[in-house]
């Protein structure tokens, strides 16, 4: 009853003209930015948080969540027409999109795809509203220690699951809460490593990811020459539109890729990829005509689409319940939280309710915005992705300054943009993963504050952990998220000796 | 593969660079004061952390390294684009942000995108109106007008 209570609250305030106008702008904008090959939520976020400056907290939130989702829906977009995913989440789509698209129907596998991730975002939105605020209120009873833990479970599990390599993630998460020192210290306030004057408030967070995400992006672009050669026809409208029939028949697929993508949500790290890679792997092992995946199946592009958006939106739960981010995208959604004054955690549903409510809400009105938008505006949003595709790199890096300026209206920033632009080209390329650096980063200031406040507490007694059944589960459970490729091999090695 | 190797093991040494620079600072800093630790705790361990790291990318991460590649047309337009970012910043002091932006869209457009003069210009002019607008006049940045606007 509090939650219906709270979610009609939120809704009143979602539905006033200015949120919805933002709601709609923000599921257009995310979409375009989406279709956009490489361009992922993390660089369409960096983009465009800028923009919000000024905005109120609700207002702000809302469009970016709103841009969040629709990069979400925007991804697929270029994965089915032109075999190129907008990012790594639509990789999956691309084996029988792509395909369907060849076979001409892939007006088909458009519609039809845009209503999977519909299903799969507003129902992992649905476990966010039910199940969130018991998580936070459960959270409410965490100490420093459990905190700390919860930091260091949320950065285990993002390097563990996140990249190919251990030592690379783990060399990421290092640099970035390095980086997080930098700046006044949390307890007597004293300043560390700021070489420069404008390194005494800290490093803007904001200007470390448009440059990581954002200018980056637009160099990898340059130096591979991303064109899209797909013609500025598009689909009909018409076409999208699947029979009752049809439906009924993908229904259970639907729900199985729900319920894989939500699980893999809510784990920190593990991600949407992961999670196509999950369904799809299901539906094909249940499918009685396995031979038709990566040939044109409905039901892969089913898989993809509705664990994407299912695991995207469940990605949310741990981050608005528990103040953990689970991917590049939640943390510059974390950074934004904070940037407005809120205070991620579990008191985020009981200290802001109307922001929170507000934003749950306006996920149900922008998944909804994105069915019609990505339904209707799908030929427009193609002319315009092509159309804009020849030079657009040129005004990503001036939103990026732009946006970099804004921050304190300091050249610096500009500067720190395109010095992690090149440390982002270069990560890449080198196959780093970016997002345990971005997280570390963000979750650095609350591990210190919370390691500190416990050591004060206990007179440096790091024994104290032990006496923290919570806090001692999570330290375990980081050991085996990190470790578990070790593990694997220990017990293979064993169970090989034993036969031999 | 030896010039991947020779790619990551630089990229690896840089970071444990950074690590060690960290590291050896950290030592200006109390580790614990009266109150309970000191502002070096954190660094020093995520620094000692990040050395390590490196050094296992370096030793036993062979496997995992990125095949790199760049052809001598990719590294030219990566030097060029870098080179048009700096010389923008360069000029906002002297010029102003959005008339430096503009030249910059103008020239990216033109030299490295290979569009037409005039879809360069529309391009820039555009954009800077645009930012102007949003940032300027709906957000109230005040830009750096500077010497010249």
């Amino acid at each position: 009853m509090e939650i219906y209570e709270n979610l009609m609250m939120g809704f009143g305030f979602a539905l006033s003209f200015e949120n919805l106008l933002f709601a709609l702008l923000g599921a257009f904008i995310g979409t375009l930015l989406g279709a956009m090959p490489g361009i992922g939520p993390s660089t369409a976020l960096a983009l465009m948080l800028p923009v919000t400056f000024g905005m109120n907290p609700s207002t702000a939130l809302v469009m970016l969540v709103a841009i969040y989702s629709g990069v979400m829906f925007g991804g697929r977009i270029p994965a089915i027409l032109i075999n190129t995913p907008g990012d790594s989440n639509a990789v999956v789509t691309t084996f029988d999109g792509y395909p369907l698209m060849q076979q001409g129907r892939g007006a088909q596998a458009m519609g039809l795809s845009a209503l999977c991730s519909f299903i799969g975002g507003i129902l992992a939105v649905i476990v966010l509203t039910v199940a969130g605020p018991y998580i936070a209120r459960a959270a409410v009873q965490f100490g420093p220690a459990e905190i700390f833990a919860l930091v260091v479970f949320g950065l285990s599990t993002v390097v563990g699951l996140g990249g190919k390599s251990l030592w690379k993630g783990l060399t990421m998460a290092f640099l970035g809460a390095l980086l997080g020192t930098i700046g006044p210290e949390i307890t007597a306030g004293e300043i560390r490593f700021a070489i420069f004057q404008e390194l005494r408030g800290g490093l803007n967070f904001v200007a470390v990811v448009i440059g990581l995400f954002g200018l980056a992006e637009v160099l990898v672009r340059i130096e591979k020459s991303v064109v899209i050669t797909q013609g500025k026809s598009g689909l009909t409208l018409k076409d999208m539109i699947l029979s009752a029939r049809d439906l009924g028949r993908y229904i259970p697929s639907i729900m199985r890729s729900f319920i894989i993508g939500t699980a893999v949500g809510l784990l920190p790290g593990a991600g949407g990829t992961l999670s196509t890679f999950l369904a799809y792997g299901a539906e094909k092992g249940i499918s009685k005509e396995p031979q038709k995946f990566g040939k044109g199946a409905m039901e892969g592009v089913i898989a993809s689409e509705t664990s994407d958006n299912a695991s995207a939106n469940a990605s949310l739960i741990p981050l608005m319940s528990l103040g953990i981010p689970g991917s590049g995208g939640t943390a510059i959604l974390l950074a934004a939280l904070v940037m407005y004054g809120l205070q991620p955690g579990p008191l985020l549903f009981t200290r802001s309710p109307d922001v929170t409510w507000t934003v749950i809400a306006s996920l149900y009105i922008s998944m909804t915005m994105l069915l019609i938008t990505n339904i209707v505006a799908i030929p427009l949003l193609m002319r315009m992705v092509y159309f804009s595709n020849g030079f657009m790199n040129g005004i990503i890096v001036a939103f990026c300054f732009v946006g970099a300026f804004a921050l304190s209206f300091s050249v610096f920033e500009i500067w720190l943009v395109i010095a992690f632009g090149i440390l982002g080209y270069a990560i890449r390329k080198l196959d780093y993963p970016a997002a345990p650096l971005i997280l570390a980063l963000v979750l650095a200031p609350i591990g210190e504050n919370a390691i500190s406040r416990t050591l004060m507490l206990t007179q440096g007694e790091i024994s104290f952990f032990l006496g923290r059944p919570v806090a001692l589960v999570l330290f375990a459970l980081s050991c085996v998220v990190l470790f578990y490729p070790v593990i694997r091999r220990v017990f293979r090695a064993a169970r090989h000796l034993r036969f031999s | 593969v030896i010039l991947s190797r020779i790619v990551n093991i630089c990229f690896a040494l840089f970071l444990m660079s950074i690590g060690m620079v960290f590291f050896w600072n950290s030592f200006s800093y109390g580790y614990w004061a009266s109150y309970g630790p000191g502002a070096a705790l954190l660094p020093r361990w995520l620094s000692g952390g990040l050395v390590i790291a490196s050094l296992f990318v370096i030793f036993s991460d062979r496997k995992y390294d990125a095949e790199f590649s760049l052809s001598s047309k990719g590294l030219l337009k990566i030097i060029t684009a870098v080179s048009f970012i700096c010389a923008t910043v360069i000029m906002v002091p002297f010029i102003g942000l959005i008339p430096s932006l503009a030249i910059f869209m103008l020239c990216f457009s033109f030299f490295l995108e290979g569009n037409s003069i005039l879809l360069s210009v529309l391009v820039s002019l555009l954009t800077s109106l645009f930012l102007f607008f949003v940032f300027g006049v709906l957000l109230g940045v005040q830009f750096p007008e500077m010497y010249f606007f």
